[in-house]
């Protein structure tokens, strides 16, 4: 693939993995506080809200992920802008 | 049969299930996106990283698709078990005896209690319900008694009345709130994991009117009609706490003299049921705007029955005003009881 062609290709993935990862980052609150407003105790509302947030923790991770795919696209654009 | 139960609410089980699911759906869509990119060449070491990501992402969709299907499990069998018809709590044979000295102190109680049963049901109700009215115009007392006249009169198909007796209770409901919330911070001393005794001068009545049951799951407590509290077996800790105090209040309207009404009005009185849950949980909490919406949330009234008696309350109150007035007039020359009619 020329790298004009390439370059326009990783551009056009920068808004996608951008949009997804502040999508997976609004996720991450909406999991955590999924059970806050019920009013919901004892041990099994224990054990739900641990799990919950053990999930919103992996999803915060994986927006953290996809911002560094992002960065790392961004920057092959870059070098593929210095080629030029 | 009962009252009090502190439930989880199947719907709010249900709406969370729904918001778990519906991101979990969104996560598999995403992680099957991601999965579609293939970079060229250049950019293969980010090709691995974002393959990796799909395969956590799709890991992590299927986690919230499997805990929302649990939620919607949990909240279909909290429904099902919520105030079933005919159900009766079964004691656990397990559950562990009182001390001695407790024991002495319950059998005193019992007799204590079965005197009073004994007493109440001998005195003409008419003159009960009158002295419940005189006694409910003592300031800082009133609520026991007027909350007994409010029975009376209606377990003797006097609504009129006993909604009047209802607003006079209720203005003693909030002097009794402040206290109770000094008692809370005060007296309640909890040791949490070992069976736990509350203590305290108010508290020492309930210290032997409660066991561990087995309880639907979804039910931490209740009060039987004779003030007996029945509290799940795994409870502890801060849930414990909690729900011993709820269900305390419940207890205590379930005393001698008032229990076979308050019971009875406990069914029948949309507003008064909402009354009661509010009290009790308010001093579980110490959360008073919590516990105003307590009882709807837990499917305990009709809101549209609450507004319709409290409207009837407000208009007999006014007229029931009036009328403590003219009692207090002509206490002095004669023993009628002027505007309440019988």
């Amino acid at each position: 693939m020329p790298d004009t062609a390439l370059q326009a290709w990783l551009e056009g993935l920068l808004d996608p993995l951008r949009a997804w990862a502040d999508e997976l980052g609004t996720q991450g609150p909406a999991i955590a506080g999924a059970l806050a407003p019920a009013h919901y105790r004892g041990p099994a509302a224990d054990r739900d809200r641990a799990i919950l947030r053990e999930l919103a923790t992996r999803t915060d991770a994986l927006a953290r992920d996809l911002e560094t795919v992002w960065a790392g696209v961004a920057g092959l654009v870059h070098r593929l802008e210095g080629r030029r | 049969m009962t009252g009090g139960l502190i439930v989880i609410e199947p719907e709010h089980l249900r709406v969370a299930a729904g918001t778990l699911a519906a991101i979990g759906e969104r996560q598999a869509e995403l992680a099957t996106r991601l999965r579609r990119l293939t970079l060229p060449p250049p950019a293969w070491p980010l090709t691995a990283e974002i393959e990796a990501i799909a395969g956590r992402l799709a890991r992590l969709a299927g986690d919230l698709r499997r805990l929302a299907t649990e939620l919607l499990a949990r909240a279909r069998r909290a429904e099902e078990s919520q105030r079933p018809d005919g159900w009766m709590p079964r004691l656990l044979a397990a559950a562990p005896p009182p001390p001695p000295a407790s024991q002495e102190l319950g059998q005193m109680r019992d007799r204590v209690l079965h005197a009073l049963d004994t007493a109440a049901a001998r005195v003409p109700v008419g003159e009960l319900e009158l002295a419940c009215l005189v006694m409910g115009m003592i300031p800082g007392l009133g609520l026991p008694f007027n909350l007994a006249a409010a029975a009376i009169e209606f377990a003797r198909d006097d609504p009129g009345a006993a909604l009047v007796s209802l607003a006079a209770a209720g203005a003693d409901v909030v002097g009794l709130a402040l206290e109770v919330r000094a008692v809370r911070e005060g007296a309640v001393a909890i040791e949490a994991g070992r069976g736990a005794t509350p203590a305290g001068t108010a508290l020492r009545l309930l210290r032997d009117r409660w066991r561990y049951a087995d309880l639907p799951p979804i039910v931490l407590g209740e009060t039987l009609d004779d003030g007996t509290i029945l509290i799940r077996r795994d409870l502890e800790g801060k849930d414990l706490e909690e729900t011993l105090r709820h269900e305390a209040v419940h207890s205590w309207l379930r005393l001698p003299f008032v229990r076979v009404v308050v019971v009875r009005l406990y069914r029948a009185s949309d507003l008064w049921r909402y009354a009661e849950e509010v009290a009790a949980e308010t001093y579980a909490t110490g959360d008073l705007l919590w516990s105003v919406s307590f009882p709807l949330r837990g499917g305990y009234v009709q809101p549209a029955r609450v507004v319709g008696e409290a409207a009837a309350a407000a208009g007999a109150a006014a007229a029931g005003a009036a009328a403590a007035v003219a009692v207090r007039a002509v206490s002095n020359t004669h023993h009628h009881r002027p505007g309440r009619g019988r």
